[in-house]
């Protein structure tokens, strides 16, 4: 897979190209060179286009723009052919600019007798720019012309000919500056500088320099401006190697401060061999700021500072040498540093410096260095060894596990230690680590064991093959384009845990305006597997596999009824660890007859990572009779129900638990917050139910407005049944009627149904709805139900979805498709009918228990939502059953009716019947697909 | 040489900061008048005048002279330099040789369009100065090596803004690469400007030319070719045109290519070659060691990203702040705030005109780097692959890209 930047720009780079184009450069033609760029490959194309600029140059009416396309042209693309047309420009101050333009680049001879004979015939500002090219291309053959310009009295020309023989910079051309060393100003400066760069030359090509010392060093006095001064200072080095290092010992010394920086500058060209020892010695000597100024210099030229060097110089009394010194160590090191660097930390230095020791010290490469920290930590004072601790583990120094246990018993490096005992132990050192727990130790110190036991076993299941990502992309899957951000993933494993956003800020975005997914292979204790999340959404995945030995480890420990501490620990670190093996364990411990264990189970279960703890939470929840395991239940479900993992009934079913569960505001108010976010039509008679409460008022009616307009709901209830007549409804005569404010249906004895019959609305065909109603059971047998979306048949008959009502106790709270494949849902199940018609159930509670919420002789509220391809029914106010039919099968929309069922006479009542339509139009929302633990 | 110098009391503060090799920033406790850097400041516009205040902030530097091209910049120029001292004795300038001339000025900060940047950084070591000049170093590669030559040879302190060189979060990641703990490292991927890199040669039409005050036309235009004003060129048409600027390879090449040759260790050289490897001129150069320079679009981490490969980790950061880093062991605890702040830059320039070492950004660095975007420039122009030798500073046999290394300069502008 290419890396995206290789990717041939997509129609969307494009576009942005033009878009920049557009805004940024708001005339530019595009293919304004392309006949360059064309020509350029091309010898044909190149000839043709040379004559065509050299007609342009001889053509007489001519733009300016027209001149200068063709000299630039001619400076690439040029042959000699196009010298003599350019000469003669050379010449008019119009167009002098424009020829060097195209003449100063080109290879030829040509062009220097062309700018020689111009430099004859042209004066002021012309011919300065002559000189400039002249001296540009270094000829050599304008040295006689050039110096006759030295004594001209137009000052300007006769310093432009000094710097352009000084470039030229042959010995017959230095030698005519000479003389004019003695002019005036500015004239003098000029010759000296020209002195200068000739110098320079003569020295590169290795030219004879006799008697040119001394006139540079002439220059190094006043009233030579400085930077001649400061010239003739470095030149003369240059030119004099043998008396350099002297020479800088010396200003070095001197009182001229910024001529003595100068000279410490300078020893980054000496050449040769420079002895170290005479420049350190005289370190100490210096001013501050110099000291610094020397060392980095020296160090920069990697030929002279040993590490004994370096090593002393960490006794410094100036910090910045020492700080400097304890850098270059860091990069030169060996093992021989580390008594020096652990030396100076005996010394107890200030922050920064310690800091930087203990980075060294970490850094440091080559053989022996182990043994050297090693020895270094177990003979070491506390003060050291703190430092020396956290360096071996972070080096991954497991022969040092002993030596640090030896430590424990120092209070000031318990803490270091402990650390640095979970950075380090190998699966041997594990048991050590679970003996730690016995001895009583303060809290902090217990917690930071159970850190460190923690990061250990972690670690160590991960070597041994847990969990890995293996591989990673980011983009539209599985066709393309994507991205691989493997390492990107990879690096967000911290402890084995993987906490990911799929978003653009984390990946950058390979397919602008598209929603795109993540998608991570992975590998856990050898088995492949795979998970992804939507942009938007965040990627989690805990590690879930722990090694059987230290399971085994874990089962010992939690058997320690003599050591109550231990089992209390390892409850801790299993919570913290997660994954299923520790939730069996702990699971078990949640119904402890010791009061302390099961405040530990249920304490690490509220804070359990993956949604496989929601359901004991609830079920904890509902259950306990303590305040804090109820509070600590609710919490942690709330939480791993905000995790949006779970399809909406089920989610929807646990919350309405929950509520049961709850008994203060707070609990509420938790519960509110958690479904507040599940935003789906379903949500809204819960949190009505909360509404109710007066404290909850204000949130609730906050989060019913939010749900309702994310799902773009306008229209409120409307009553079906006026409570006097039959208006609306169309059905059986005789089987009907309206009975004390309440709709009958009933069936007599004498006169028996041979099939079922129902009780239409005209009122529509409903497709996206709340339906709610009241309903009573008044005879000792019956069967009736709520046939919704559902398709008219001849003669008062329906067939569809019907959540039911009935006697028989399993019954009241199933779905059922009337005419059609039968028992739909179970109470307590959420069907999916997939695409192939094949059926997958997933049971969220037991039927007994949602049964028991039944009342068979009183009134009970009915509800159902029907909200695209799900029905969630709810009987008093909890989730009874939940069908997503997206087979052949499904209907979206059709008639409601209640149902008379053949059989034994039975009376059944209805009241309160009310519908809400669900406008679909302006919905956001956005299917979330469960994983299922 | 000027007394005022004459540190007579150094004590300069010396807190260096742990695992970077930031220099001592030091402010002297009681700045006096003898003892202050005089600074004279050339073209300010609106980044000329953002350094400028990073200047102002220091209390050893004294500003008494500004020079702009434009009358309105040069006034409010001038005007900022007075109410920050409270006086009316900062000079202007039209002409920046009349500046350069002033015997008490000791450093100039140039922050003149892209065009002028080499001429004015080499008029100024001529005359003695120390220079601050802003990116990019040059709009040629012959240019630049003619200001670093200029200033090693007359002894001068130089310092190109690029600033990030002295900003935490890139020292982090050039570190990690420098120290060995990214392995060897084999892929260096450096951010341009825009998507498109190529430069345009098109001409404005006519406008009357300004008077000389209000906007002197042959100063802004320098050693640029001659052509009829249009204010246009002033504002935004010098961004992607090839007399006054390199365009996007430049514009932020400038920066994260010096950075990534810093990470290397390649401040004495440049790639070797170079080839464009797309329609939008993203360029793949090779360095003589093997390894790879990728200049491109779409790093992360908001502008002048760079990224930074090793055969045993990675790191990428940018102007937010924020720093990727692989292993994740590698991961420094400190939060790095974003932006791009000149201010340590300026202080570490200022430092080193008083002890005459090298500042970060030295001449002979930002040529070496800023050669390396040249050379892609050159790639991207002549539509093929460029070999390069860093010793001899030319193209082997390759006339055509030879010829593009330098141009000529319009007089009285030359260098």
């Amino acid at each position: 897979m290419n890396p995206f930047w290789r990717t041939k720009p997509s129609w969307v780079v494009l576009s942005t190209l033009a878009l920049c184009a557009l805004v940024m450069a708001a005339e530019v033609d595009p293919d304004f060179d392309a006949a360059i760029a064309s020509a350029l490959n091309d010898p044909e194309k190149r000839q043709a286009l040379q004559t065509e600029c050299l007609e342009t140059l001889l053509s007489p009416d001519l733009v300016w723009e027209q001149r200068y396309r063709a000299c630039r042209i001619l400076a690439m693309i040029g042959t000699e052919e196009s010298v003599d047309p350019l000469r003669a420009l050379l010449l008019d101050p119009k167009s002098s600019h424009l020829a060097r333009i195209a003449l100063e680049p080109m290879p030829y001879p040509a062009v220097d007798s062309a700018l020689r004979a111009a430099l004859e015939e042209t004066s002021g500002q012309v011919q300065i720019g002559i000189m400039a090219s002249i001296q540009h291309r270094r000829d050599e053959q304008a040295v006689d012309a050039l110096s006759l310009l030295l004594s001209q009295s137009d000052v300007e020309a006769a310093s432009a000919a000094c710097l352009a023989l000084g470039h030229i910079g042959t010995i017959e051309a230095a030698a005519t500056l000479i003389p004019w060393l003695d002019a005036e100003e500015p004239l003098r400066t000029a010759a000296a500088e020209a002195c200068l760069i000739a110098s320079e030359r003569m020295l590169q090509d290795g030219a004879s320099i006799q008697g040119w010392p001394l006139v540079i060093d002439r220059l190094q006095r006043k009233p030579w401006p400085r930077q001649i001064r400061a010239g003739a200072f470095r030149l003369l080095l240059l030119m004099e190697p043998d008396r350099a290092a002297k020479r800088v010992l010396d200003t070095m010394k001197g009182q001229d401060f910024l001529l003595a920086g100068l000279s410490v500058a300078c020893i980054a060209e000496l050449q040769g061999d420079v002895v170290t020892e005479d420049f350190l010695t005289e370190l100490p000597g210096l001013p501050l700021a110099l000291q610094v100024s020397l060392l980095e210099v020296l160090l920069e030229r990697q030929d002279s500072v040993s590490l004994n060097h370096l090593h002393g110089l960490l006794e410094s009394p100036n910090e910045s040498v020492r700080l400097t010194a304890i850098r270059w160590i860091g990069e030169q090191g060996d093992f021989t540093s580390v008594e020096p660097l652990c030396l100076a930390l005996d010394r107890n230095p200030g922050r920064s410096e310690t800091q930087a020791l203990l980075e060294t010290l970490r850094r440091l490469q080559g053989p022996n260095v182990q043994e050297a920290l090693l020895s270094a930590m177990r003979e070491g004072s506390t003060h050291r060894c703190a430092g020396l601790i956290d360096v071996l583990a972070r080096r991954n120094v497991t022969e040092a596990w002993s030596s640090m246990i030896d430590r424990l018993d120092d209070p000031s490096l318990r803490p270091v230690v402990i650390k640095a005992l979970g950075d380090l132990a190998c699966l041997e050192h594990i048991p050590a680590l679970f003996d730690l727990l016995d001895t009583t130790h303060d809290d902090t110190t217990r917690a930071r064991i159970e850190s460190a036991l923690l990061t250990a076993i972690r670690r160590t299941s991960q070597q041994e093959g847990s969990f890995q990502v293996k591989e990673a992309y980011y983009g539209l899957m599985p066709e393309g384009p994507w991205k691989n951000v493997t390492d990107i993933v990879q690096a967000h494993v911290v402890e084995g845990q993987l906490n990911i956003d799929a978003s653009n800020q984390v990946f950058g975005d390979p397919v602008p305006n598209q929603v795109k997914t993540l998608r991570v292979g992975y590998i856990e204790n050898g088995i492949p597997g795979r998970i992804e999340a939507i942009e938007g959404q965040t990627l989690t995945k805990s590690f879930q596999g722990v090694l059987p030995e230290i399971m085994e480890l874990f089962r010992e420990s939690l058997n320690r009824k003599d050591i109550p501490a231990r089992i209390l620990s390892s409850l801790r670190v299993l919570g913290r660890l997660a994954g299923p093996e520790a939730y069996e364990l702990i699971i078990e411990r949640t119904n402890d007859q010791e009061v302390l264990i099961r405040d530990a189970a249920i304490r690490a279960l509220a804070d359990w990572p993956d949604l496989r703890a929601v359901h004991a939470l609830v079920n904890i929840a509902g259950i306990t009779e303590e305040i804090t395991h109820r509070v600590l239940s609710i919490r942690g479900s709330v939480r791993l129900l905000r995790q949006a993992l779970l399809p909406e009934p089920q989610t929807l079913a646990l919350y309405d638990r929950l509520i049961d569960a709850a008994q203060t505001v707070d609990e509420r108010l938790l519960i509110l917050s958690g479904l507040s976010v599940v935003i789906h039509p379903a949500t809204l008679a819960p949190i009505r139910s909360l509404h109710d409460l007066e404290e909850a008022r204000t949130e609730s009616e906050l989060a019913l407005q939010q749900i309702e307009s994310s799902l773009g709901i306008q229209d409120g209830f409307v009553d079906l049944f006026d409570g006097t007549s039959l208006e609306g409804w169309t059905g059986e005569p005789g089987l009907w009627q309206v009975e004390e404010g309440c709709l009958l249906g009933q069936t007599r004895p004498e006169q028996p149904l041979s099939k079922n019959t129902f009780l239409i609305w005209e009122g529509g065909e409903p497709e996206d709805f709340e339906l709610k109603f009241r309903y009573r059971m008044d005879s000792k047998w019956v069967n009736s139900g709520i046939q919704i979306r559902s398709e008219r048949l001849d003669g008062h008959r329906v067939k569809g979805y019907q959540p039911d009502i009935a006697r028989e106790d399993w019954i009241t709270g199933i779905c059922y498709e009337e005419g059609g494949r039968g028992i739909l849902a179970r109470r307590g199940e959420h069907v999916t009918y997939d695409s192939q018609g094949e059926r997958h159930v997933v049971r969220f509670a037991e039927e007994k228990d949602l049964g028991d919420l039944i009342h068979p002789e009183d009134w009970n509220d009915y509800h159902v939502v029907a909200w695209k391809d799900t029905i969630i029914t709810r009987i008093n106010g909890r989730v009874m059953h939940a069908v997503t039919d997206t087979s052949p099968h499904a209907r979206r929309h059709g008639v409601l009716a209640f149902q008379l069922h053949t059989g034994p006479p039975m009376r059944i009542l209805f009241k309160e019947i009310a519908l809400r339509t669900l406008s679909t139009a302006d919905s956001t929302q956005k299917s979330n697909e469960g994983i299922l633990p | 040489m000027n007394r005022r110098f004459f540190l007579k009391t150094a004590a300069l503060s010396t807190a260096a900061t742990l695992s970077s090799s930031f220099r001592s920033y030091s402010a002297l406790a009681q700045a006096s008048p003898n003892e202050r850097i005089v600074m004279g400041a050339i073209g300010l516009g609106g980044r000329g005048r953002y350094v400028l205040g990073a200047f102002l902030q220091n209390a050893d530097v004294q500003v008494v002279a500004v020079c702009d091209a434009m009358g309105l910049r040069r006034a409010q120029a001038q005007k900022m330099v007075n109410d920050h001292y409270g006086s009316q004795d900062c000079a202007a300038y039209i002409d920046p040789r009349e500046l350069l001339e002033r015997s008490d000025i000791d450093a100039v900060m140039i922050a003149t369009g892209d065009n002028n940047h080499a001429l004015m950084s080499l008029l100024a070591a001529k005359a003695g100065k120390d220079i601050f000049c802003e990116k990019p170093m040059s709009v040629t590669l012959g240019e630049s090596r003619a200001v670093a030559d200029t200033v090693r040879r007359f002894g001068r302190i130089y310092q190109c803004g690029t600033q990030r060189r002295n900003l935490s979060n890139f020292v982090f990641a050039v570190e990690l690469a420098r120290s060995g703990a990214l392995g060897r490292v084999h892929t260096v991927l450096a951010e341009k400007a825009w998507p498109d890199c190529g430069v345009h040669f098109q001409a404005l039409e006519p406008q009357s030319e300004p008077s000389y005050t209000q906007l002197a036309w042959d100063v802004w235009l320098g050693p640029a070719a001659w052509r009829p004003f249009n204010l246009q060129y002033t504002t935004s048409f010098w961004r992607r045109h090839g007399d006054f600027s390199g365009g996007s390879i430049t514009e932020w090449g400038s920066h994260t290519v010096d950075l990534c040759q810093w990470a290397l260790n390649a401040d004495h050289t440049s790639a070797i070659r170079y080839e464009a490897i797309n329609e939008t001129g993203d360029v793949e150069a090779v360095y003589a060691q093997g390894t790879k320079l990728i200049l491109t679009k779409g790093l992360r981490f908001g502008s002048c990203p760079i990224r930074l490969e090793g055969d045993e980790g990675w790191v990428e950061t940018g102007d937010s702040g924020e720093i990727e880093v692989f292993p994740a062991s590698l991961r420094s605890d400190r939060k790095f705030a974003g932006g791009y702040p000149s201010d340590n830059h300026v202080r570490d320039f200022l430092d080193c005109v008083r002890t005459r070492q090298q500042p970060r950004s030295h001449a002979e660095a930002s040529h070496r780097s800023i050669t390396t975007c040249h050379c892609a420039n050159i790639a991207v122009r002549l539509g093929r692959p460029v070999t390069w030798d860093p010793v001899l500073e030319e193209f082997p046999g390759d006339d055509q890209a030879n010829r593009l290394r330098s141009r000529a300069c319009r007089e009285p502008w030359v260098i």
